[in-house]
C-alpha cells in the first residue's frame, strides 16, 4: 500500500479529498453528516490537521498511538 | 507514474491535488491501495511497540482486547518518556478513552511491573490458563491488587493498609511499587509486614532495578 504524508497537502486538497470520502470539513475539524467527526478509537473529534485516512470502515482517524495501534489491532499492520 | 509525480502543483499552503487526482484517490483508498498519513513517526512508534519480545510475551497471556490495547499502551508511555510533551498528550488520549482506570492499567505496564510479574510467577503457576487468568484478574483491578508509594507517604499508615488490604481481599499476589526517592519509603514498608505477611502464607518476591523497586507478595 501507498503511503503519503498530508504534512504537505494544502488545506483546501484535505477538505476535497474529505468531501470525495463522504466527510467535509469546517476548516478546523473533520465533519460527518454535518457534525464533527469523532474517532471511535479514542472518542474525540478529529482535527483537519491531525487527521489520518486509512482504509477501513473507520477512515478518517486522530493521528496518536492509541488509535493507530487500533487500527493495527482491528486490521492488521496495512501502514 | 507515481502518486507524487500525479502531483499538480505546490502552492503556499501545500500541495495541491486536482479533481480528478482527488477521485483517484479516494478510490485507491477504499480500494486498500492508498492511505493519507501525517507522518511515520507515530505508526514507526507503534510498530516499534508491537515488535517487541516483551509484547510477544503480553500477548500470549493477555487475551482481552481492550487490556491488549492498554498493555500496548504502556509499552508506548514507556518509549514517550523522554518527551514529555507527547506522553502527556497520550496519557490524555488513554484517559479519554479508557478513564483514569485504564491509564493505571497502561502506567502498570510502563513502570515494567507487568512482565516482572510474568517472570515472577511464570514457574510458580501450574498453566498457562492460570496464568493468564491471574493477569487479567490483576490488570482489571490494578488499584486493589498494586501499592504505589509515594515519598510523602507514611510508612507505618501505609504498611497497616497493606496488611489490612491482604488480609480482607486475599488476593493471589499483591503489588508494592516504588521509584526515586519513594524506594526508601518503600523499604520501611516492607520491612514492617514482613513477618506478618510471611505467617499469612505469602511468599516475597523485590526485584530493584533503574532506581524501581517492585515487591510482589504472592499467594503459596
Amino acid at each position: 500500500m501507498e503511503v503519503i504524508s498530508l504534512k504537505k497537502v494544502s488545506k483546501e486538497s484535505k477538505i476535497t479529498l474529505l468531501k470525495e470520502l463522504g466527510y467535509d470539513s469546517d476548516g478546523i475539524y473533520v465533519l460527518k453528516d454535518g457534525r464533527q467527526h469523532i474517532d471511535e478509537y479514542v472518542n474525540e473529534p478529529v482535527k483537519l490537521d491531525n487527521m489520518i485516512i486509512v482504509p477501513g470502515s473507520a477512515l478518517v482517524l486522530d493521528d496518536n498511538p492509541l488509535s493507530i495501534a487500533t487500527y493495527f489491532e482491528k486490521y492488521g499492520e496495512l501502514l | 507514474m507515481s502518486t507524487r509525480e500525479f502531483i499538480a502543483g505546490v502552492t503556499e499552503g501545500g500541495l495541491h491535488y486536482t479533481q480528478d487526482q482527488i477521485i483517484s484517490f479516494a478510490k485507491r483508498i477504499l480500494n486498500k491501495d492508498l492511505a493519507f498519513i501525517k507522518d511515520e513517526e507515530t505508526i514507526y512508534l507503534v510498530k516499534e511497540s508491537r515488535k517487541s519480545e516483551e509484547w510477544k510475551i503480553y500477548q500470549k497471556y493477555v487475551k482481552d482486547e481492550r487490556l491488549k490495547l492498554l498493555v500496548l499502551m504502556g509499552k508506548t508511555l514507556r518509549k514517550l518518556e523522554s518527551n514529555p510533551e507527547k506522553l502527556e498528550f497520550l496519557r490524555l488520549k488513554i484517559i479519554s478513552k479508557y478513564g483514569t482506570e485504564g491509564l493505571h492499567i497502561a502506567q502498570f505496564v510502563q513502570n515494567g511491573i507487568l512482565i516482572k510479574y510474568i517472570g515472577a510467577i511464570v514457574g510458580i503457576k501450574e498453566s498457562e490458563i492460570d496464568l493468564s487468568n491471574i493477569i487479567h484478574e490483576i490488570l482489571n483491578d490494578v488499584d486493589k491488587f498494586c501499592m504505589f508509594i509515594k515519598t510523602a507517604d507514611k510508612p507505618k499508615r501505609k504498611s497497616e493498609e497493606l496488611l489490612i488490604r491482604i488480609k480482607a481481599i486475599q488476593p493471589p499476589t499483591m503489588i508494592l511499587f516504588s521509584n526515586r526517592s519513594a524506594v526508601k519509603k518503600a523499604n520501611e514498608i516492607k520491612s514492617l509486614v514482613e513477618k506478618e505477611i510471611i505467617e499469612m502464607d505469602y511468599m516475597i518476591e523485590s526485584i530493584i532495578e533503574e532506581e524501581k523497586d517492585t515487591t510482589f507478595y504472592i499467594k503459596k
